[in-house]
């Protein structure tokens, strides 16, 4: 009887360090959140200045170190509208195959489910290697011999650069959307059903329609996904000065995110260009904010839509 | 019953019979089909396409007679543009090794911390607050956390180098693993977080509940049922978390100095088996023994990416059983 009652008996001192734990985690917290904050301070001191109409719409003038990034801001968007078109419609097909077709323990759904994660994992500058080795010296070079160009395919430029991007977001648009799909009640199917309708009926008239918003959400994060990615575009692509705005998939682009790498750490005078960088990165880092504060909001009205909130 | 059975397989086949094969709906549901096979495609060519670049080095004969297996794992200096072209990988994986070391020294306390304190402690509204905002700070590009930390990290680091013993005893560079590996830090301390969040949460309540009602407090239900529950989760997280720490490459290319060089100085600078890739392929002969050394160089990268997924796969399938007790 005692000897059971010392069992159950408390260590002494548990709420102190209940309390230090407590404490000790909510740092940890604070901590986490705080980085988020210093970096947005930081870049919104550094960069705010510079922003202006004419830093947003102006080539780089001077060598780089006066002008604007319109011709960058204008690559990155050519390049992520490319990706996307790229990605979603194999994304999206393919969760619906996941999420209402597959057989759940089949050994083919378990292949495509590891190849994604696997996709997931693979660090972005081994999806540079593949865009250069695969897209553009093995495809590339192929399209290029057979009709007869010199050097049009086979070289980096702003198609295999979306390419690339494109596989690299694969996980997320395929996740995001199985995650909508998942969310529609069953209900809603076996209705479909009762009234006659087949599987293809249902999923094209009445789960795909209702799961729109959460593959909106989906594509959203892709976009700012693929616009936050730099290291597979270094030999895939990108270009630090173009004098004109790349019109044609196969011509270089600048981007955003490049151009703040290489104005950091390649240009001769950082000192000159320090402002311009500060204001680069701040509109690469509101760019993707923005995109995910739109994604959060979209959420958050579907949940409330659904009743959860 | 026999009757009943009887008579819906009447009607089953009388539907049947109603309603023809529809064509398109077929030969759609087998493009969705052969659509998703897509990804197992693109994996496929992947490692396919850097293996055989990659493994070029082991094969081909006059890059052998350049780079060879002793050179690679062996020696110490990695010079790949000079008279003689020097390869070798170790102060590249070590320089790797140590950045990753760095960053999730400070990546996984946190993560793991933060997690707890939002599964288990926090009020509602907190966590509803704090987990959309962690996923902003996922949401921020590497370049620009590597530019962040070239500009301000760094310089704030390099007002402690100001004390004399300190730069004495150390001798400090301006970029180093500890900036590059902070900087990888805060790349990695979302996914830490998410991952092990999500492990915690997973763990029934009806578990916390049967501690609670045995008298224990909160924390020993966090770190005595929780936790220990939640195990294979937390591996997994710490799985990925090394993973992506391991594989990044801006952050590493703007704020480690990028200098091969193999100690075990925290303030001396690195280079890692991404940066370097990132640094060099640009510039590089297309088939040139460098150029192959950069696929082994990828090729390693993959091989690792592939090990961290599965293992925590495995331990992920490993929760899941445990906690479905299946």
């Amino acid at each position: 009887m005692n000897a059971n009652r010392r069992r159950f008996r408390l260590p002494k001192g548990s709420e102190a360090s209940g309390l230090a734990l407590t404490l000790l985690s909510a740092i940890a917290t604070l901590i986490v959140l705080s980085m988020l904050a210093i970096i947005l301070v930081d870049l919104g001191s550094g960069g705010y200045r510079k922003l202006s109409w004419e830093f947003l719409t102006k080539p780089p003038e001077q060598g780089m170190t006066g002008g604007g990034i319109f011709p960058a801001i204008f690559g990155t968007m050519f390049l992520v509208i490319i990706m996307t078109l790229m990605v979603m419609p194999v994304g999206v097909l393919t969760a619906i195959y996941l999420n209402e077709y597959a057989p759940k323990h089949a050994l083919i759904t378990r292949l495509i489910r590891t190849s994604i994660s696997n996709l997931a994992g693979v660090p972005s500058i081994v999806y540079g290697m593949f865009g250069l080795s695969f897209f553009i010296l093995f495809l590339g070079r192929r399209i290029d011999s057979l009709i007869g160009a010199e050097l049009l395919f086979g070289q980096p430029c702003l198609l295999w650069a979306a390419a690339t991007l494109s596989i690299l977001t694969l996980p997320v648009a395929v996740t995001a959307t199985e995650e909508a799909l998942a969310a529609i009640p069953e209900e809603l199917r076996l209705a479909s059903y009762a009234l006659g309708a087949t599987k293809w009926q249902t999923i094209w008239r009445v789960v795909f329609p209702k799961a729109m918003g959460g593959i909106l959400t989906g594509a959203i994060l892709t976009v700012s996904r693929g616009a936050a990615e730099v290291a597979p575009l270094l030999f895939t692509g990108v270009a630090y000065y173009l004098p004109q705005l790349p019109l044609s998939p196969t011509s270089q682009f600048m981007h955003l995110g490049y151009h703040i790498y290489v104005m950091a750490t390649q240009s001769p005078d950082v000192e000159a260009t320090m402002p311009l960088q500060y204001a680069t990165a701040l509109v690469l880092l509101a760019l993707t904010f923005l995109l995910n504060l739109i994604a959060i909001l979209i959420r958050v009205r579907l949940r409330i839509i659904a009743g959860e909130v | 019953m026999s009757q009943l059975s009887g008579n819906t397989k009447w009607s089953v086949a009388k539907l049947k019979e109603r309603s023809p094969v529809r064509w398109h709906e077929r030969i759609g549901e087998t493009s969705i089909f052969i659509i998703s096979l897509a990804s197992i495609l693109l994996i496929m060519l992947m490692a396919i396409f850097i293996l055989k670049e990659g493994l070029m080095v082991f094969i081909n004969p006059s890059i052998r007679a350049e780079v060879n297996f002793r050179e690679l794992f062996l020696k110490t200096v990695w010079q790949p543009i000079s008279e003689v072209p020097k390869y070798s990988l170790l102060p590249l994986i070590a320089g790797t090794l140590k950045t990753s070391f760095v960053a999730l020294l400070i990546a996984l306390p946190l993560g793991m911390l933060a997690a707890l304190f939002i599964s288990e402690c926090a009020p509602k509204w907190l966590s509803e607050f704090v987990k959309p905002t962690i996923e902003l700070l996922a949401a921020i590009p590497s370049v620009v956390i590597g530019f962040f930390c070239l500009m301000k990290v760094a310089s704030w680091l390099a007002h402690a180098y100001e004390i004399k013993w300190l730069h004495d005893a150390l001798t400090p560079h301006r970029l180093n693993t500890l900036v590059g590996g902070i900087g990888i830090s805060i790349a990695v301390v979302p996914i830490t977080f998410t991952l092990c969040e999500e492990a915690f949460h997973g763990v029934p309540e009806s578990y916390r509940a049967a501690s609670i009602a045995l008298g224990a407090t909160k924390w020993q239900t966090a770190l005595g049922v929780v936790i220990p529950t939640a195990m294979p989760g937390v591996i997994a997280a710490i799985l990925l978390s090394f993973g992506r720490a391991w594989g990044e490459t801006m952050i590493a290319l703007m704020a480690t100095g990028n200098a091969p060089l193999l100690d075990l100085n925290i303030l001396h600078s690195v280079r890692t088996l991404a940066a370097t890739v990132g640094a060099e392929m640009p510039e590089v002969v297309v088939g040139s023994s460098h150029y192959h050394v950069l696929f082994l160089i990828g090729t390693i990268l993959l091989s690792i990416s592939f090990t961290v997924n599965g293992l925590s796969q495995l331990a992920i399938s490993s929760l899941r059983k445990k906690l479905t007790g299946g």
